[in-house]
């Protein structure tokens, strides 16, 4: 666990309540990030989806270089709705593979605590969005 | 999720749809404080539930890819197009007039 395990996203991000999905930081290292949901649902894939774009963007956001707090969502690519909705508690990971042109590419995943696949993706964290 | 059209077109295999400006503004809400604009997968989601009514009974199963192109600000006029082609829903979505996203989208 590196310090970033002891941030709240709430602290980094600009989302507040209900926009902001992220509870407590469970698991990081300089390539990955694990949060879990902030609430237990009801979780609809649009939310889960939202959640896992969340943690991309704290992910992208807080690497060197990075966009920052400014990070908006460019592109989803490849995202299976493995669940159409949840009621209980979640665990968003995202994982950094690639980035090119400044923007930063996030596997992501939404399970439930015991593993059960949710929902997964590409996220694509942008710099800024155009107005 | 409530029905988010105030109106909806249906003919033949394509749709539009025109997004109620209330629930707009429920789904930017807190995102973000003095710059609200609505989160893509909300986005995508508005793409989804008009993709569901014209590719009824089908659902949506996955997101090919959706891009965003601008923000969407909750207080404009905002209209959703689809398409439906055997298993593939193209859909659009636009702010104020302008394109702000686009999505290829999945039914199973």
């Amino acid at each position: 666990m590196s310090t970033l395990a002891k941030l709240r996203p709430e602290q980094v991000m600009r989302h507040q309540p209900p926009a902001l999905l992220l509870g407590t930081i469970v698991e990081s290292t300089a390539t990955g990030l694990a949060c879990d949901g902030i609430d237990d649902g009801p979780w609809r894939w649009a939310r889960l989806l939202e959640g896992a774009a969340q943690v991309a963007g704290l992910l992208s956001g807080l690497q060197p270089g990075g966009p920052g707090a400014a990070a908006v969502i460019g592109e989803y690519r490849d995202v299976t709705l493995h669940a159409r909705r949840h009621d209980g508690r979640v665990r968003f990971h995202a994982a950094l593979d690639r980035c090119i042109l400044g923007f930063w590419r996030c596997r992501v995943d939404a399970r439930t605590l015991d593993g059960r696949l949710l929902l997964s993706g590409l996220v694509a964290v942008a710099p800024r969005a155009r107005t | 999720m409530s029905d988010p059209f105030a109106r909806v077109a249906i003919e033949g295999d394509t749709g539009r749809g025109v997004v109620h400006r209330e629930h707009a503004l429920a789904l930017a809400a807190g995102h973000f404080p003095g710059d609200p604009f609505l989160p893509g997968a909300y986005l995508v989601e508005l793409m989804a539930a008009l993709a569901e009514r014209v590719a009824a009974p089908a659902r949506v199963h996955a997101i090919v890819r959706c891009a965003f192109a601008r923000r969407v600000r909750p207080d404009t006029e905002i209209v959703v197009t689809a398409r439906a082609a055997g298993v593939l829903v193209e859909a659009q979505l636009a702010a104020g007039g302008e394109p702000a996203a686009r999505a290829t989208l999945r039914l199973a």
